[in-house]
């Protein structure tokens, strides 16, 4: 309820037509999980769950969690239970993934990628760490397995120390590190204190793909508010926008 | 049947029942400060703003705060303190606080209309409170009030966590009479004298337009006012929406839908404490509640209310067991 995306989480909820529940509202008994309700306790089967693994279940990740149900990873594991997404997908989030892409699809489809990626260097390969690390300057550094745009430090941008920093970080730890050139994203006329102003924006189109792919006509178009700003995520107060889709 | 209408969370039900009753309580006090402005003096005459304060029995939290119960004090109490639990910001803000939880479950009118209400409410100064001004941001509270009564009344989905909502809103609408009942009825009987000994009409009138029962109440006593009519009016009366009465029916009513249109096993603790209150009310006539000491029923009634309250929260909404007074 005091997520950023509590919006999103109702909207999905009421689209979907499925109760919105919290940690607290569900319990397991048995290896099942079971959901609070006026009628007494109702069995569940499928949760959509919007948090992450690390939260899921405090007596197998981190222990702290009070967002999670104790238990529900034991459940799981029995099959009494669905997760959406599965535990681990966060992997195919990790923006080393994205880098491996390319080369994932020319391993087992012996084709060229339709769509480049934008230009990724690895920084846990040494080419890929060396050359990161003569062009802080000009390039931006992402750490592989967060989100929500943290931690990422967009050189051209960034301050001497801000530079230092990342340099320590980046020969502390390569491997949780990513860079890319910076895109300059396109900027849309946003409306700013009554004024028209340009702020960046980043359109995120949705693929499903199996044995063909389709393409939503749509799609999220993100914006950072901030004047300058390249970071789009809401948890950092970007906003979004409408998407017109005028033929497709 | 889908889950979605199935199934209510029982979280759900515990914050629909609290939406109805801070908003009816933010109303309810909305109109007590406005009556008490225009119409309220004490036998001796004097505008008595301590009788809210005791009406809600709010001493200790505000004796410390504040020193004195001035005009100006009370009133800020009652509206814009935020430390005040039971302002009328808090009591808002509160209200609005269940309804983002119930988002999945209220409508869009229901959630922008609290919002919008409650920034109103942020923006009042205690500027807005003079004297020449409560009357008007009273009516506007009110007002405020009863929009979310009516869009709640056009759009909210009957399903289960509706009839939650108006048992929050019946318990709190209860609950606010018998204090009225209790605090005033001492207050306004002259001391020393017995029932039925000649009184100021124009206290009673307001202590009716307090819970806007004035002229329903001149439709079953077209000439008088008498203190024990008042009071029987206030506790017997079957078509008055703030009779103890009429709102323990309510409570009945919506506990017996929830009960064999929604097959909830649950509630038989809260069905027998209703039962058994409105046994006892149903035992009394008129004379016989002022013989037994209507300060002693009231009691009485607030007790069973809180039971009530407690033992809905609990069966239904997995609550703890002890009682809360909200």
């Amino acid at each position: 309820m005091f997520n950023s995306a509590y919006f999103e989480h109702v909207f999905l909820a009421r689209e979907m037509g499925v109760p919105l529940v919290e940690g607290s509202d569900l319990f397991v008994e048995d290896d099942r999980v079971w959901m609070r309700t006026t009628a007494g306790k109702a069995p569940v089967h499928a949760i959509y769950r919007r948090i992450d693994d690390a939260f899921l279940d405090p007596q197998v990740f981190n222990p702290e969690s009070l967002l999670g149900v104790p238990g529900i990873f034991g459940a799981y594991a029995k099959g009494n239970v669905g997760l959406a997404n599965a535990v681990g997908t966060g992997c195919s989030d990790d923006k080393a993934v994205y880098a491996y892409m390319p080369r994932i699809i020319r391993y087992y489809l012996s084709e060229d990628p339709i769509l480049d990626n934008v230009d990724t260097h690895i920084c846990r390969e040494r080419e890929g760490l060396a050359y990161t690390l003569a062009n802080l300057e000009n390039l931006v550094v992402k750490p592989v397995g967060e989100s929500g745009g943290y931690g990422i430090v967009i050189g051209p941008r960034a301050s001497r120390e801000e530079i230092e920093d990342i340099r320590a970080k980046l020969l502390a730890d390569p491997a949780n590190f990513i860079s890319q050139p910076m895109i300059d994203l396109s900027v849309c006329p946003t409306l700013i204190d009554g004024m028209i102003e340009p702020r960046h924006v980043d359109l995120r189109p949705f693929v499903v793909t199996g044995q063909s792919s389709w393409v939503l006509p749509g799609g999220l178009t993100r914006v950072a508010l901030r004047r300058g700003s390249l970071i789009v995520n809401s948890s950092q107060g970007g906003g979004s926008k409408d998407t017109w889709v005028l033929e497709a | 049947m889908t889950i979605g209408t199935k199934f209510l969370l029982a979280r759900y039900a515990d914050c629909a029942l609290w939406l109805g009753r801070y908003m009816e309580r933010a109303e309810s006090l909305a109109r007590i400060l406005d009556v008490n402005l225009h119409f309220s003096r004490d036998s001796r005459g004097s505008q008595n703003w301590r009788s809210i304060v005791q009406l809600n029995a709010d001493e200790e939290r505000f004796d410390k705060s504040y020193d004195v119960a001035s005009y100006a004090n009370v009133v800020h109490f009652y509206v814009l303190d935020r430390e005040n639990p039971s302002s009328i910001i808090s009591g808002i803000r509160a209200a609005k606080e269940n309804a983002r939880s119930l988002r999945p479950m209220i409508s869009t009118e229901m959630w922008s209309h609290l919002n919008v209400f409650n920034n109103t409410m942020s923006t009042l100064t205690p500027d807005d409170l003079k004297p020449s001004e409560l009357s008007r941001v009273c009516s506007v509270i009110k007002e405020e009030c009863q929009t979310h009564t009516g869009i709640t009344e056009g759009t909210f989905f009957r399903d289960q966590s509706w009839y939650f909502y108006l048992i929050g809103r019946e318990i709190e609408r209860a609950d606010q009479t018998t204090r009225l009942l209790d605090i005033k009825y001492l207050l306004l009987l002259p001391p020393n004298q017995q029932a039925g000994s000649p009184v100021d009409v124009s206290q009673w009138n307001s202590l009716l337009r307090s819970v806007a029962g004035y002229h329903a109440y001149r439709r079953e006593h077209p000439r008088g006012m008498q203190p024990k009519q008042v009071a029987a009016f206030l506790l017997f009366n079957m078509s008055f929406p703030r009779s103890i009465a009429l709102c323990l029916s309510e409570i009945d009513g919506h506990l017996h839908r929830l009960r064999s249109g929604y097959g909830l096993r649950a509630g038989s603790g809260a069905m027998e404490l209703l039962d058994e209150t409105r046994a006892a009310l149903a035992g009394h006539t008129p004379d016989s509640v002022i013989q037994y000491g209507l300060h002693e029923f009231s009691d009485y009634l607030q007790r069973q209310l809180i039971a009530i309250t407690a033992a809905v929260r609990q069966e239904f909404c997995g609550a703890p067991s002890t009682p809360d007074a909200g």
